[in-house]
């Protein structure tokens, strides 16, 4: 770990584990756990602003709240300043609190409402017992000054103040124990734009200032580009980029990256002349994601196996009609015929129609057999034959084989096999266990 | 989750539950500062008599021999036999057992019969002349002791103007109906109804007051939600929206209430059956209490903690049928 | 609810409009000097003032505004759905509809011109009546939009019925219960049944699933909201919005809760179902670049007032009002990252008593001027652009500013 490095996440892993009971698993009753975050690696560098981005879901909150040891991870490590967290004690982890400071998004629910401003930010200086009344009320003056509030507001409780005012509070109150490292979680997601505007200016001076480092969590991408040095994309609780942020605005090398900052609506005259390639479909269950890539069945850029030629379209809708049979089969009931149906026109009927909705046209290759005998069997409640006869026949390493992440130069790393010189082969054994081949 | 699996789940809690309520009841018996023997037994029997007494009874075992013999009797569906009238407690409780049910669900009736409806017209006339009636006469029952309720309405209703008897039970309500159904003849039934509607009401009163304040705190918190709104904005007139939406969601919690309640109504049923001498568990528990008649005592509370679990165990079945968000497994999707 | 306080209401008819309403050709909506109120313990909030605008048969007409300038109020003043302590206190919204103007063309003259009804002069029950058939509207947050304990199936098979009622016999949508009896509705409340869906409005409301674009929409018509994700969800409540074919659909919000990705994935749905129809759209949002990519014309809104109006075109590049200049400059773009400009100060306060006659603008103009201190009226740049400031016809004089006279009230720290 180099010097400048004051946060060093490596492999953070949380699963959330329902709360199954003893009687639960006597009886098989046991649901899978919730994969939020699996397996995340960075570092954070002292004084940049380093921005973690991605959808709802993504697990982009589960690590703030793990770094700070708010959750307990259940797999990995994250040292502070070459400590690692999650093996202090009491008072080491006091002391910690000291150093890191957390804002979250919701200036409203996480100010209380029965102290006055002046109570709020002299709070953390009261637990950590620092400075003689005097010096902390002092300080506390100079600290809500510092971030546009005047002295004569310290009496006020926090109903009397609108939506900036309280984030700024929120910020004083984060900054008085002087920390090193902020984690802000969505801190400007709940403010109007205008407002917004002026707490992203006030953090970016309170930086510079007090030379602090922060992690920056949120969805609003624009944000993002203005106020971070470094950003890492996260899809489904796995890293997909990370680089500099321009690099990653200007040239994202990853498909969902790509797709991400293509879905966003500019404020521009040309906004409706522009025409998106952004994502179809929605995000798979962190319980069950996807095998190998977990972007791949939403991936316009699937990779295909390497003896077929399909169009990529068709390609990925045959991606979509794998994943479907693996993970949800029952929701393809609607297409099944009477399992005494014997009659060869009904089951190919119903056989190109499930083809029809997955847009899988007639092919003139060898695919076309395959496919026709896969939609057979699905048609007739063989899901699992029908998964079976497709996943021998198509393979394609983004399904088989997990990427990790790749130096692409430049102090960036893709996790996509489309970024790799020379990609990985193909295991024999589809569906092999794609666990451990990060290491 | 399938019911079956969930049944066998549920049924293993409710083993649980009623070994846990046995136990204490079992041990209330050892921490009573009433000693069995000489409560039983009159001061004049001669001491070999006595002694005789006591070993028939079981009482010169050690407490775990007893506890032993107690639960092996509970499992088997014995529940012993009761000290003063030598009577079987199954059979006892037999006999009881349905008048208290007949009263617990008379009375459960009564409530929701007036109080959904009252909640309702007091949430959507909310601070109006009909809220403040309905809250008023909330306020009047909650405050009510059911006893004195009760006392009241045998002298307003029955004594002084005769529409009701003041006490008894002439009729069990199986009986009533198989006099119905096999001879077509109404007067059990309407004995039934007649002797059952003032400790009905009694026991029932209390209940309509609280549920009138939560189906109108429910209807309002629903009111206020979004997708009333667009309810509305697709143009769906207003009964539909209170009564087919907004009632529909607003009985989730009345019913959890129900439920718990039908539990405390049985609890309830004790006063309310000494006041009106219905002969059921509550006034034989009473009786029991009084002659320190332990078996009787257990076998009751007993009765009460069982049919307590499995209402609950009901109550969760109807919940996964009003509110698809619940699902068996205790979690939504 | 009975909305009985809101029914006395007679709306005043303002004695600033003795001037006549003038139709365009394209003209679908009209709506003049709308004032909508809330009456609550704190004051008098007068969430939209005097507020002028027209929405043309088969455009897109975004209203861009902050949280608490009045956007989402005027959404829901159309279609009559102010709650109490609200109140439409003032103002005309005409709609065109020709049969319902030849109904009330004798019996309510001064309520009908041409083809137009006032609907704030029509009886409640006949504006109310328009809903879901004339107008629908779509909300921000689907999760919490659909009764969690009906299946989306049957809440949008219950919009195609209650059009079907309306469509064969208008009168009977102004009554109380349209038509449905009281018993089967108690009934309903308790029994989780399909009673008030026949059979052809499920199909109806499939094919509508369908149409929006969810696969399987069979299956998906049987499950529950909280079985669907909040972007399918939003697709479901667009459906659910067409079910009656309104002429006019109010979207309010209605990408704010999703996520990027899928926010693209309804944006162009929307404008797809727009175009296809002809419908046209009033586009309330937050987002400039939502309203860049969906919208033809465009109001910005501040303090329950329209500052400023155009098109696209001369918002983006041609704008006047110094708000409109510090909302451009709020938002941080992708495409480059150069210091924002925001505006200082904070969202005004609404209420009555602390509004004052000035321009609502300027506490918070780095160009208030001392003639700002009176309300400034809306003058016309072009055919295609309005604005509400003196800008509008002088320039910016550094010695008639009035900066100094705010500052100390909040703002941005140096």
């Amino acid at each position: 770990m180099s010097s400048d490095t004051l946060v060093s996440v490596e492999d953070l892993e949380k699963h959330f584990d329902p709360e199954d009971s003893f009687l639960d698993k006597l009886l098989n009753l046991e649901t899978p756990p919730v994969q939020a975050v699996d397996g995340v690696s960075f570092d954070i560098k002292r004084g940049e602003t380093f921005g973690l981005v991605g959808e709802s879901g993504c697990g982009k909150s589960t690590i703030g709240k793990t770094i700070l040891r708010l959750l307990e991870p259940t797999g990995g490590a994250t040292y502070f300043e070459d400590e690692n967290i999650y093996e202090m004690d009491k008072s080491e982890l006091n002391t910690l609190r000291q150093d890191i400071q957390i804002v979250f998004q919701d200036p409203f629910s996480s100010l209380n409402p029965r102290l006055t401003v002046g109570e709020i930010v002299r709070e953390p200086l009261d637990i950590h017992d620092i400075g003689t009344k005097a010096e902390r009320r002092e300080k506390v003056v100079a600290m809500l000054e510092r971030v546009g509030l005047s002295e004569d507001q310290i009496d006020r409780y926090p109903r009397e103040f609108s939506g900036g005012q309280r984030q700024r509070i929120c910020i004083a109150r984060a900054l008085v124990l002087e920390p090193e490292f902020i984690l802000l979680d969505e801190p400007v997601s709940a403010l109007d734009v205008s407002v917004q505007a002026q707490v992203l200016n006030l953090l970016d001076d309170l930086q510079k200032e007090f030379g602090l480092t922060y992690l920056f969590i949120a969805h609003d991408l624009g944000v993002v580009r203005y106020i971070c040095d470094r950003v890492a994309v996260m899809y489904l609780g796995r890293l997909v980029e990370i680089g500099p942020t321009d690099m990653i605005f200007d040239d994202p090398q990853h498909p969902y990256t790509r797709a991400l900052l293509e879905s966003i609506p500019r404020a521009d005259l040309q906004e409706q002349h522009r025409t998106i390639e952004g994502v179809s479909g929605d995000v798979p269950s962190p319980r069950n994601p996807p095998n190998g890539c977990r972007f791949h069945t939403r991936c316009r850029d699937v990779i295909q196996p390497p003896d077929f030629e399909f169009e990529q379209e068709t390609w990925q809708n045959l991606v979509t009609l794998q994943h479907r049979l693996e993970t949800n089969p029952r929701s393809l009931s609607e297409y099944t015929i009477d399992e005494d149906t014997s009659d060869k026109e009904t089951i190919a009927r119903h056989a190109s129609r499930i083809r029809e909705v997955f847009g899988l046209p007639t092919l003139n290759s060898d695919a076309e057999s395959v496919i026709n005998k896969a939609a057979h069997l699905a048609v007739q409640g063989n899901f699992s034959e029908a998964h079976q006869t497709l996943n021998n026949a198509f393979t394609t390493i983004c399904r088989t084989r997990d990427p990790s992440g790749i130096d692409i130069g430049e102090d960036r790393e893709v996790a996509c096999f489309l970024c790799y010189d020379e990609p990985p082969s193909i295991p024999k054994t589809p569906d092999a266990s794609t666990e451990n081949d990060n290491d | 989750m399938s019911l079956l699996k969930f049944t066998i789940k549920r049924t293993i809690h409710g083993i649980v539950v009623a070994w846990a309520a046995l136990t204490i009841i079992f041990a209330l018996r050892f921490i009573s500062p009433v000693d069995i023997a000489s409560a039983l037994i009159p001061p004049d029997v001669p001491p070999t008599a006595r002694e005789s007494l006591i070993e028939d009874l079981g009482l010169d075992q050690p407490w775990y021999v007893q506890y032993l013999r107690y639960i092996g009797g509970v499992v088997q569906g014995d529940l012993g036999y009761s000290y003063v009238s030598r009577i079987s407690v199954n059979q006892l409780a037999i006999n009881r057992l349905p008048a208290t049910l007949e009263l617990a669900v008379a009375a459960t009736l009564v409530s929701v019969v007036l109080s959904i409806p009252l909640g309702v017209i007091s949430a959507t006339n909310r601070h109006q002349v009909p809220d403040y009636l309905a809250s008023f006469f909330a306020l009047l029952g909650i405050s009510t002791p059911n006893f004195w309720l009760g006392i009241m309405l045998v002298l307003l209703v029955s004594v002084m103007l005769g529409w009701f008897p003041t006490s008894g039970r002439e009729f069990g309500f199986y009986e009533a109906m198989r006099l119905l159904i096999l001879d077509g003849n109404r007067y059990g039934i309407i004995q039934w109804l007649y002797h059952i509607t003032l400790p009905a009401i009694t026991l029932g009163t209390y209940y309509v007051a609280l549920l009138t304040r939560l189906t109108r705190s429910e209807m309002l918190d629903q009111l206020s939600e979004e997708y009333v709104r667009v309810l509305r904005a697709k143009g769906l007139p207003e009964t539909l929206v209170t009564f087919k939406h907004v009632l529909r969601n607003s009985l989730i919690p009345v019913v959890t209430v129900l439920g718990l309640q039908f539990g405390s109504f049985i609890n309830g049923a004790v006063v309310v059956e000494v006041v009106f001498r219905w002969p059921g568990m509550g006034e034989f528990l009473i009786r029991a209490i009084r002659t320190v008649d332990w078996p009787v005592i257990q076998g009751t509370l007993i009765i009460i903690a069982i049919t307590w679990v499995t209402i609950n165990f009901g109550v969760d079945i109807l919940y996964t049928i009003i509110d698809p968000r619940v699902t068996l497994e205790g979690e939504s999707e | 609810m009975t909305h009985n306080d809101a029914s006395t209401t007679s709306v005043q008819r303002s004695a600033g409009t003795d001037n006549e309403p003038d139709f365009g050709p394209n003209t679908l909506l009209k709506v003049r000097n709308l004032s909508t109120r809330f009456f609550t313990d704190e004051g008098q909030v007068n969430a939209v003032e005097s507020l002028d605008f027209e929405v043309k048969e088969g455009e897109v007409f975004g209203i861009v505004g902050e949280s608490g300038s009045g956007k989402s109020v005027t959404g829901l003043s159309i279609l009559d759905l102010i709650e109490s302590p609200g109140r439409i206190t003032d103002g005309e919204i005409w709609f065109r509809n020709r049969s319902l103007a030849d109904e009330f063309n004798e019996q309510q003259s001064q309520a009908v011109r041409d083809e137009f009804v006032n609907l704030l002069e029509l009886p409640e029950s006949v504006h109310r009546s328009l809903r879901g058939n004339s107008f629908s509207m779509i909300f921000q947050d689907p999760m919490s939009s659909f009764d969690p304990t009906s299946t989306v199936g049957e809440q949008i098979a219950e919009a195609v019925e209650v059009q079907q009622r309306t469509s064969s016999n208008p009168r009977s949508a102004r009554s109380r219960t349209q038509g449905y009896g009281f018993k089967s509705m108690v009934l309903g409340s308790i029994l989780p049944s399909k009673s008030f869906v026949t059979e052809p409005s499920m199909e109806r409301a499939i094919e509508l699933l369908e149409l929006v674009g969810i696969p399987d929409p069979k299956k998906r018509a049987q499950e529950y909201p909280h079985q669907f994700s909040g972007g399918m969800l939003q697709r479901a409540m667009i459906a659910q919005a067409l079910a009656g074919e309104p002429d006019l659909l109010i979207a309010d919000e209605p990408t704010t809760a999703l996520d990027v990705t899928i926010q693209a994935q309804i944006l162009s749905l929307l404008s797809d179902i727009q175009e296809e129809r002809g419908m046209s759209v009033i586009l309330i949002t937050h987002n400039l670049g939502v309203v860049a990519r969906v919208a033809d014309r465009l109001g910005v809104m501040y303090a329950g007032e329209i500052a400023e109006r155009g098109t696209l075109k001369e918002i983006f590049e041609n704008h006047t009002h110094p708000y409109t200049a510090g909302l451009l400059g709020s938002i941080p773009e992708i495409d480059e990252a150069e210091r924002l400009r925001p505006i200082p100060g904070n969202v005004p306060s609404l209420l009555d008593h602390e509004m004052g006659d000035r321009c609502y603008f300027a506490d918070r103009c780095p160009k208030a001027m001392e003639e700002c201190m009176e309300k400034p009226p809306e003058y016309e740049i072009n055919d295609d652009h309005r604005v509400r400031c003196y800008l509008a016809n002088r320039e910016f004089d550094e010695d008639r500013s009035i900066r100094d006279h705010f500052d100390g009230e909040g703002g941005e720290p140096s």
